[in-house]
Formats: structure tokens, sequence, C-alpha cells
């Protein structure tokens, strides 16, 4: 981890004590991931897949490209959950977590790999449920694993996404809701960006609108705003009673768009009556 | 019991995210806790759409606690794409102004100062000074060429706006104004675009910007004349920059070096007010080189037609002209026509009665060196224009109010037509002619009809000659008579029948002799005609030609009614400085309207696209939206009228007029769009209309604006299958959502596409119809080229073909009744070049005859004097700045816009200001026939002198927007224009008059 997002997460966690247990467990999370390094995928040539691509299939839903990820994120799972399964967290996480290990290690993890990827959650539960796994845990540590292996491939992954026309609100990459928006400066204005809840790609949408039921009636659509954290605010939907943080600003990316470091505002929007949607760690 | 984990963290009232955490064992309990004096604060974000000129640019706003916070581009907006210019940006100020009103204001007659209201008392007021006037001076006959006709009108009230309001807003006023039968309808777009839409109609049957702001892109050559886009149309520059940036080619062709010139590859300077005469040698070129796309013409135009042998012109006169009354008689600029009324064609171009050959001799006498000696544009630049224009396809040709404001605005825009038309520029994407609308819903003021001369939708309003729905019928067509039932149907309801001729005989009927501008309007006002004048969102005491008019009109009224955000120059007339308040009589009353992020509404920008603003913040104080207003203004004068007995309150007695409190944009716009009456369902498209009153549509172009019954203005879909710049998703254009208009021509005779990069049409032989990434323009998706039909690429003009001859022609359907007719200009078929009214110089080409025949001016001699080279030796022109807008009534409340640019001011070139002794900064006199103004002189290069008939000729240059209202005052430069208007609109001259200039 570099010397400032450390420096940053401490300076969070400083003034946001009560955070304190779930910062750690994510940074020991960055910590194990940034010593992971994949080889780089063997992506499909880019033309044969434009036309399903336009049509709205993400890239990781090719079968091709499904099939070439499963080897590295298996190697990525492993030592994660290997390394998280003696870290400092609660008793609870924890034992998931060994349970996951303890299956990867002596299984090959490609069918539930497969599950999660193509987001078919029916099979994921099942599977969970027959292998006595944790599926919240497999849930987000496979997508966690998947993130780390797209992110050291993002430069060609991002080729297959130079596709100004994506205006739907799953992620172009995997398939995945968003989790988090944010408004980045362009021209006198901000678009908005998506940050996919699945592999944490970034990509643009729409600048007003519901980002999961798609109502674009101003008259349904609210803000929550606090004065504690004015950088981030909560987007709230009446149609669907659904909410997105959005971080309004840039350069702090590091905090804002780590999904943990405000859920504080996840419970304060939950508190009014709103739902998340889009993390790993639920299953929607 | 038994608690398990889970139960008890679900206990301690966590879901959701906190479950999850809390089930791993973190200790969500203690976030929650440390949260829970976290206060919420419910905020918005809105989209709008921007108030200044009609590029239609998104904007964003965010919203805490009913105050505007912030205010930006809307990124995913097709036309700005997040960017906003000075003014748009600026507007953010406008919310939180503490200079805007936030009660009525009343000033009694006699009274140097305002009184707080309420709004019952100024509902009430000016409900009371409308229905006087009203009953105290209403003509119910009129005798007439000897004939007395049932007019049911009043000549005394005067109605001007709309521009700047909502299209919503605009139908309740101009339904509110017929109701009550008054004849002075006029908004801003008589000052600054009413020229465009007859214009373009004569050439192509539609008044509108042929394509979009987002088809520039598309462009081989932009040709810009009469306007300074980069200041005044700032966003429209992003279009230009794209087809720049592939390779395209820009000319600038205006009266000075501006921002515009800068980006342009070529700038040619010409004299105001010569542009016909620069333009008609590049017609001549390209006639006389055959540089035309003959194939486009033969099959898209009525290039091939024959004119009537009566046809004539002879030293600057057509044939049929009246020199008493400064018209002409129009028959001998028809068609030969064949038994069944159809014009004759032949398939030789050169025949001597084609429209072609007509063309060509008529042209030939404008040389390069003519239109040099006239324009002041050397010969070699001039020659470098043309070839650039053949060279360059796809082209197009922008413009503005340097072509419009003159007393040959429409022959000016006629040009464009033809030029565009020879070179078959026209349909296609990446060509056009593109009015660059100058006002945020002029075009929709204009669709709207606010404007004596029509009803909504381009359809004529009825004169004495026209007086009853037969008469109307065989003069405008059957075409237009089923667009006038369903207007009539949305206005009247069940009081619209056949049998009473769908309540046509209630309208007030104007006399067709009349000139019911607002220029005449303040001139009847002087007289004593007009008593009341009801005047929303316009600021006319700023941006009328020959304001002491306006200044003694508006004295000279019994009530004014003025409805704005700000209190303008117009509501404080009796405050100008030098005016003794005490001899006005004339009681104005002021309602304070919410600004357009206060308000909901659609408008419509320059590109026909017509979108919906949310309303943002909290009006201040007690301002209302307009259509508030005008609902309530209207409700209470039928109450006043309630119990009336008289034949001429029937119409107001039976006006349909029942919005409800909330939701009122919608349901209007449900109204405009229109209604099947069987089913009660919305109509989908304005082919669902029909002519027998099961039908309404209060606005027959918009009918689909909210097909299915879904908001079409509201969507913002970004996808652009073409990558044209279509867009067919994003908010909904007129008519039938049609991008680019006359998109049929953009194809050859079998329907297919000229251009295959730049499809946008084309007839599929497989499925049996036209398909496209564009809605065809054609009369039937099914009806194929083989077809009549299929052959209507201008199925708007009469002749379903572009009209290079604007002949004086109806089509007849198979009973001999007209089906639709085109339209002429008044002043000639085919433009001619006539000089300024305020001229430097004699016209070179009929010494004869030097202006435009069928002006008439002065109307009133005592108040409109000619000025003389001798006594005004200097050409001024005047126009707009990227910082101030208009009549600057919101602009010269923006702080930092007035830090930009804090005062009126006179450009003048280096030469003259040498030959005077003048310095930039030094204070001069610039002084009219009509008046004399102190600025300051900003001495300049760009503008050099001109050589014009072998006399060096000086332009000085003003902007006008000023007045004594505002954080930023200054003179008004409307006291030196000149108020000569085109005989066929009634718009001024304000680009070309004489002054003098001194040093002061």
């Amino acid at each position: 981890m570099t010397n400032n997002k450390q420096e940053l997460t401490n300076q969070w966690l400083a003034k946001h004590p009560f955070l304190k247990d779930i910062g750690e467990m994510n940074l020991s999370i960055i910590q194990i991931l940034e010593k992971i390094k994949t080889e780089p995928l063997h992506l499909p040539d880019l033309d044969f897949y434009k036309e399903a691509f336009g049509k709205g299939i993400p890239v990781l839903q090719n079968e091709e490209l499904q099939k070439s990820l499963y080897e590295p994120v298996e190697q990525v799972l492993r030592t994660l959950t290997k390394v998280l399964s003696d870290a400092q967290v609660p008793a609870a996480f924890k034992k998931s977590c060994q349970a996951l290990h303890f299956y990867a290690e002596n299984n090959s993890t490609t069918e539930i790999l497969g599950y999660v990827l193509r987001q078919e959650t029916n099979q994921v539960h099942a599977f969970c449920k027959k292998n006595s796994l944790d599926e919240k845990f497999a849930n987000f540590s496979i997508w966690l694993s998947i993130s780390h292996v797209v992110s050291q491939n993002s430069p060609a992954i991002k080729l297959w996404i130079e596709e100004k026309d994506w205006e739907r609100n799953y992620c172009p990459v995997c398939g995945s809701l968003p989790v988090l928006a944010q408004l980045k400066q362009a021209n006198d204005g901000h678009q908005r960006h998506l940050i996919c809840g699945g592999c944490r790609t970034s990509w643009t949408y729409k600048r007003i609108g519901c980002a999961y039921c798609g109502n674009e009636e101003l008259n349904r659509l609210r803000l929550y705003e606090t004065a504690a954290e004015p950088d981030m605010r909560i987007d709230v939907c009446e149609d669907c009673h659904t909410y997105i943080k959005t971080y309004i600003k840039e350069d702090q990316e590091t905090i804002y768009l780590a999904d943990w470091a405000t859920l504080h505002l996840d419970l304060l929007a939950e508190k009014e009556g709103f739902s998340k949607k889009g993390s790993s760690l639920l299953i929607n | 019991m038994y608690i398990n984990r889970r139960d008890f963290i679900k206990t301690a009232g966590l879901t959701g995210i906190g479950f999850v955490f809390a089930d791993f064992g973190f200790d969500i309990p203690k976030v929650k806790a440390a949260t829970e004096d976290f206060k919420l604060t419910k905020a918005k974000e809105f989209t709008s759409v921007c108030h200044f000129c009609a590029c239609g640019c998104g904007v964003i706003g965010h919203v805490r606690d009913g105050k505007l916070i912030n205010l930006e581009g809307a990124t995913d907006h097709i036309v700005n794409e997040g960017s906003l210019c000075s003014k748009g940006v600026g507007y953010a100020a406008i919310p939180n102004s503490d200079q805007r009103p936030k009660k009525p204001l009343y000033r009694a007659p006699g009274s140097d100062h305002w009184e707080e209201i309420s709004w019952d008392e100024a509902i009430e007021r000016s409900a009371k000074n409308l229905k006087k006037a009203r009953d105290e001076n209403w003509t119910e006959k009129e005798i007439i060429d000897g004939k007395e006709y049932k007019v049911n009108r009043t000549d005394a009230i005067g109605f001007i706006g709309g521009s700047q309001v909502n299209n919503e807003e605009c139908y309740l006023l101009v339904k509110m104004a017929r109701a009550l039968g008054i004849a002075f309808i006029d908004n801003q777009t008589r000052v600054c675009h009413s020229a465009t839409p007859p214009a373009l109609n004569a050439g192509f049957g539609r008044g509108a910007m042929t394509n979009s702001w987002t088809d520039l892109r598309n462009t081989q050559l932009v040709l810009i004349e009469g306007s300074n886009i980069a200041e005044c149309h700032p966003m429209g520059m992003k279009g230009i920059m794209m087809a720049k940036e592939r390779g395209a080619k820009i000319i600038h062709v205006d009266t000075r070096f501006t921002r515009t010139s800068k980006i342009a590859d070529l700038h040619v300077q010409v004299r105001p007010g010569t542009d016909i005469a620069f333009l008609g040698s590049i017609i001549n070129y390209i006639m006389e080189n055959k540089f035309y796309n003959e194939e486009f013409m033969l099959t898209h135009t009525n290039a091939y037609h024959l004119i009537n042998k009566d046809f004539k012109f002879d030293d600057g006169i057509f044939s049929g002209f009246d020199g008493k009354s400064h018209s002409y008689e129009r028959k001998t600029w028809g068609y030969q026509v064949d038994a069944a009324g159809k014009p004759l064609k032949t398939t030789d171009l050169n025949h001597p009665d084609s429209v072609f050959s007509k063309l060509k001799e008529f042209y030939k006498r404008y040389t390069f060196e003519m239109a040099s000696n006239i324009s002041g544009a050397p010969v070699e630049k001039i020659k470098e224009v043309a070839d650039m224009l053949v060279k360059y396809q796809p082209g197009v040709i922008m413009y503005a109010l340097g072509m419009t404001q003159h007393t040959v605005g429409v022959q000016n825009i006629r040009c464009f037509t033809i030029v565009q038309l020879l070179m078959g520029n026209i349909g296609r994407s990446g060509a056009g002619v593109d009015a660059m609308r100058g006002q945020p819903n002029v075009q929709g003021s204009t669709d709207f009809g606010i404007m004596y001369q029509y009803f909504p939708g381009y359809l004529s309003y009825p004169t004495h000659k026209t007086a009853t729905l037969e008469e109307w019928t065989k003069d405008n067509g059957t075409v237009g008579r089923k667009s006038l039932v369903n207007l009539l149907k949305a206005w009247l309801g069940e009081n619209a029948t056949k049998e009473n001729n769908f309540g046509f005989d209630l309208l007030s009927k104007r006399n067709g002799y009349h000139n019911d501008s607002l220029y005449v309007s303040f001139e009847k006002a002087v007289e004593g005609i007009v008593k009341c004048m009801y005047i929303t969102g316009q600021n006319p005491q700023v941006t009328n030609a020959n304001l002491s008019i306006v200044d003694k009109g508006l004295a000279n009224l019994d009530s004014l009614i003025v409805q704005d955000i700000f209190v303008t120059e117009t509501a404080a007339f009796w405050q100008r400085p030098g005016c003794d308040a005490s001899k006005i009589q004339t009681e104005v009353i002021f309602l304070p309207a919410a600004s357009y992020l206060e308000r909901e509404g659609t408008l419509i920008n320059s590109s026909r696209m017509i979108q919906w603003r949310y309303a943002g913040p909290n009006p201040p104080g007690d301002a209302k939206p307009d259509i508030e207003i005008c609902n309530h203004l209207f409700k209470k004068v039928r109450e006043l009228y309630k119990d009336s007995i008289q034949e001429k309150d029937q119409i107001i007695q039976k006006w349909t007029w029942d919005y409800p409190e909330k939701d009122t944009a919608e349901t209007v716009l449900k109204e405009i769009n229109g209604y099947d009456l069987k089913t009660g369902k919305l109509l989908n498209k304005i082919g669902e209309m029909k002519d027998d009153g099961s039908t309404s549509s209060g606005l027959w172009l918009y009918a689909g604006v909210f097909g299915n019954g879904i908001n079409k203005s509201k969507r913002r879909g970004g996808t652009d299958p073409s990558k044209l710049g279509i867009f067919p998703e994003f908010a909904y254009t007129w008519p039938d959502n049609m991008r680019i208009l006359y998109n049929r021509a953009s194809c050859d005779k079998n329907g297919k596409p000229y251009d295959e990069k730049r499809k946008l049409v084309w007839w599929d032989e497989s499925a049996k119809k036209w398909d496209g990434y564009d809605v065809p323009d054609v009369p039937n998706i099914l009806d194929g080229p083989a077809t009549p039909n299929g052959q209507k690429p201008f199925r708007m003009a009469s002749e379903g073909v572009g009209r290079l001859f604007a002949a004086e022609h109806k089509d007849l359907d198979d009973t001999m009744q007209t089906r639709d007719h085109s339209y002429t200009p008044v002043d000639g078929p085919i433009p001619e070049f006539y000089e300024p009214i305020e001229s430097p110089t004699e016209n070179a080409l009929h010494e004869r005859v030097k202006n435009n025949p069928c002006v008439i001016y002065p109307r009133v001699p005592e108040l409109q004097k000619i000025g003389t080279k001798e006594e005004f030796p200097y050409v001024l022109c005047t126009s707009g700045i990227a910082e101030h807008w208009c009549s600057g009534a919101v602009t010269r409340n923006v702080p930092w816009l007035n830090e930009l640019v804090k005062e009126p001011f006179i450009e003048i070139p280096v030469k003259l200001a040498a030959q005077l002794s003048i310095k930039s900064g030094t204070d001069v006199k610039v002084r009219s026939t009509r008046g004399e103004i102190k600025v300051k002189a900003m001495v300049t290069d760009r503008a050099k002198p001109l050589m014009i008939n072998g006399v060096e000729t000086f332009m000085v240059w003003m902007p006008y927007g000023w007045g004594f209202k505002g954080l930023s005052k200054g003179p008004s430069t409307n006291y030196i224009t000149i108020d000569a208007l085109d005989p066929n609109i009634q718009i001024q001259e304000f680009k070309a008059c004489l002054v003098d200039v001194k040093k002061a």
C-alpha cells in the first residue's frame, strides 16, 4: 500500500474511530492483494465480441474470457483467504474465511467462480449451502479476487469498454450493479461515474436518474446531505426505495470509493427506509 | 426465549449492510450510536434548460431548503455536454438576487412610487383593466372597402410577450388573448427572427431551422453570415468546432471581425444591409458556371416548373406593383398550370419560362464587381466564398439577426434557401439552413402564434377577407383546415361543432389592411387607440427601435400590466431619468414572476427540440410562475363576464379553461398534444388528427410529445445508432420527433441515400416502407418512390418540392378545392437587393428604386424622420455581446457579468477615430435623426472602412442592451435606431441606420 493511501485511511479512521475494526480489516485486504501478482489474461479478439458488447453483454460474460479468469482468480482467492484467516478480524468473519479457504485449498473453485461471475444467485446459494460456506463471505471474497485480477489487466479490458453508448446501469466489465457513484468535473458540469459493486470498474452513466430502476422523474428523486460528511451525499429514489452514495469531489477516492469508509451513511439511509444495492456483501 | 446472534442484531435496528457487517462480528451498533446526531438534510437536483439563446442547453441545479446552491451544465445533454457560456453560468445569481420583487406592485396614476399590493388585488385590477379596455373599445362590425364585416375585435389592448416563457405559458397567453378578441398580439420574435418563418417557409414549406445543433459535426463547410455565433450562441460553436476538427472549413461573413471570425478559415467583411447583393453574385456564379446539383434540382425542386408568361421584373420592380399601396398583385408570379391547376413542367432546364431560366436571367446583373461595389467586400474574397461553397459538400449555412433585422430581412434569408437548393444541400446531414433563434423560447412563441397574423402552428389568423371558415379554407387549404379544427376543439371543446363551423364565427377577425405588430401598437397608443397593454417577459422600453415612440405610447396608456422577474424599464417607464411622473396618468400593475429555474414546463430550442424544465428553488416571496398568473388572470376575467348576455362575451364564456392548480403545465401540455375525443387517449402523432371534430390538438405540430401518455419532453436518452448526432430518444422534436427536416431529399428519386456515410432515411424495398435513423419526412411511410407521395421531399410546400422561385401557388385537390397554399413573400418571388431605408449611397442596380418598394415608412411622419448621409455620414450596426443578453433585464442584474462588461460603448474604426480625434475611453455623442446618446468609445480595427460605389464608408457598432434599471445602468442605444419595417413581417432595420459621432 502506498504511504499516501495508508495515511489517508489512518486520518479517516482517526476522525471516524467507530469504523476502526472494519477499516483495519479492509487495510489488511489491500495489503494482501497488493502482494499478489497474476499473469496477464489472454483476452479474446475484441472485434469478435463487439457486437455482443454493443447489445449489452458485459466483457466478463464472454465464455472464453471466463475460462481464462478461473485460474488467476482461484490463485488470488486462496491467498486472500489464507492470510485473512490469520488476521486480526472478528471471529465470525474469520470463521467464514477459514471455511472458504479450506474448501479452496482442497477443491477446484471453478464451479462457484462461474456461478458468481454469471450472477447465478440461486446456484451460488445452493452451492454454499451444500458445501457449508457462508454465502455472503463467498460472494464478497470472490468478487474481491475478481476485481484484483481485473485491475491487473485494466489497460487491456479498458480497450473493450471504450464504447460511448454504454448507457446501462450495470457494469460493462462484469455486469454487476453499481455500489457507489462519483461526480467528476467535465466542462462546466459534472459527469456521473458509477462504481461497480463487483469488479470495481468505473463507468459513466446518465447524470440524473435512479441508478437502479432508471426512474428519471425528478420529483421522485431526492438527495440526503449531512454537514458531517459534506463530500458524500445519498441519492435516493422514491420509486424503488433504493439509494446510492455519491462522492461529489475528486482526489479522495481511496476513502470515498471504498464502500466501508462511509458505512455510517449507509446506516442513516437505511434508517430512512431506503435499501442498499450493488454490494457484493448483499444477496440481492 | 432463546435469542440467537442474528435476532440480537435485528433488535438493534440493523438492516441491510449494517446487518451483514454485524453478522460478521463487527461492532455496528457502535457505528450506529456514533452517528445518532448526524442530521440529514433533504435536497434535490433538477434539470432545466438555459434561459438565454435558443441553443437549449441543459443545466442541473442543486437545491437545499428551497434555495439554489449550485447551477452547472448538464454533462449528458446532447447540445452543451456540460458546458455553459458566461450568461448561462451567470443565471445562478438570479434566484437569490436581492433585486427580485417579492410582491405585486401598484403605481397609481400620477404617482412617483410603487406600492405593494396583494395578489388578489393585482389580479382583480389587471382583469378589470383588460375588461374595461375591451368593453369600451369593442368593434363588432367594420366597413372595409365599402363592405360591412363582422369582426368582433378590440384594438384597444396590446398583448406582448412569450419568447421568455414556457410553451404552456405561451399557449395560455395566446389562448387568453384570442378569447379577448385582441388584434395587437406580438412577442420578441417580431424584433428578432420574425423574418425566418416566412423566408424558410417560402423556400421549403416550413419555417424552422432545418438541421440540428448536433448535426453540425457532419458538415464539410460552415458558412456563418450575419451572426457572431461565438458570442451569441456559444454552445452552437461546439458542433462547428467538432466539424473543424474533422476537416471542415469555416467561412464568416459579417460586418465586423469578431470572436467568430477568429475561428474561421475565411472572414469577409460586408457593409450592413448588402447581403442580397453579396449572395446574389454567388447564386449568379453557381448558375453561370453550372456548379449546381442538376440531379437534385430535377428531383427535388421547382427548377423545371414553368412560370407565368406575364411575370416581369424591370428596374427594381416586379410585375403587379401598385405604388399607391406599396404592394403587389401576385397573380403573375404563379406557374403555367394545366386544367387541374397543376404546374406545367419542362424537361429542358433552359426553357425560357422555366424557373431556372428566370432565376438565371434575374441574377445575371449580380456580378462579383457589382456585389463588391455594393457590399465593399473585395471581388476575390467573394469568389473565394463561392468556390468554397461549391467545393466542400455537404455545407451548412447558419445565420442570426444580422440577416433578419432589415427591411429586406425575409429576402435575405430567401437567398440562403436558393443557394442550398441549387447545391442540393437541404434534407441532408451536414447541410441545411440553420436559423439560430436568439431567445430561449422564441421558437415556441412563434410556434404558438403569439403574433397578430397567426394561430398556433403557423395557420393564418382570419382577416375580413377570410372571415368565414369556408373563405379561410379556400385561401389556406384543407390541410390547414384540419389543424384549425383540432385547435378550435381544444379551445372550445364541446362548443365547437360541425354545425357552428367549430366556433370559427366566434373568433375575432383582423382588418387585413392593418399592420398589428408591436411597433404599430405603440404608435396606436400614442394616438390614443391602444389603452391597455399586458406585457410578459419582454422589455420593449429597451428592445424596440426608435424608443421615443415607446416612451410616448406607454405614457399615453390608461393601464399597463407587466409580468416579469425584475421590475424592468418597461414597468418603470415613468421613473426614467428626466421624466415627470406626476404628468403620467398610466396605472401600472407589476406581477412578479418566477424565474425559469423556479417553474416547470417545456420550451423548444432552435432545433425544434421540446425539453422539460423541472422546478427547482422556491420563487422569492410571493412571486409566481407565469402559468399560475395567467391561469388566475383569465379565471378572474371569466368571472367578471360570467353574467353577461352580450354576444361579444360568449366566446369568453364558451372558452375551455379549467386548469388545475397543481401540475398545471403537464395538463396544458396534454391539451397542446391533443386527444382522441372518442377514446380520451392522447394523440401519438400528427397523422392521428381528424378533420371532423373527433380529435383535438392545441398545436398540431406538437402532437406526439405526450404520445402513449408519456411526457417525451423529459427523455434524456443519449444513444445514437446513426453516429450522426440524431439522438432519437433525447427529448422530442416536431414534427413527429423528426430531427432533420426534408430528409427525403437526402435520397435520390428511388429512395437511395445520396451519401451512404451520412445516410438518414431510405426506402426499404423488401419491407416496402421508408426507414431510417431519423423519422422519414414523407407523407406516408408506406408510399414508396413510385407513388406521388414518394416524391414530395418538401411536402409542406403545396408543390411538394423546394421552391427556387417562390411562386404564388395553391395546390388543388380532386374537387378543385384548395388543398394547400404555398407562402410567397409580399415583396417578390426572387430576392432583389434594395438599400436600407437610411443608406450612405444610391442603389447601384436601379437608381430609381433605392429601397424596398413595399416598405411604408415613415408611418408616423412626425415621429419617424429619415436621416441623410450628409448630416449622418456613418452606418450604425447594433447587436448583442457574450456577457449581456437582449434588454439586459436579467444579465444586468448579475454582478459578475457587469464586471465583465459594465456599460454600453461604441466601437469605432481606427481611421475614423483618428479623423475625429477620438481614443478608446473618450466620451462621445452618437446622434441619429431620432435621438442622441452619450457613451464611451472603443477604437478597434475590427470594422475596416469599405469602398462603397467608389466612396470610403465607415461603419460603427454598438451593443443595445442597456437601460436605466438593474445593477448596471446605461443609455439605451435604441433611442437612435430606426423603426422602418420589413413589409412581410414588420421586423425593424436594426442593422443599418445613419448616425453622426462627435467627441462629447
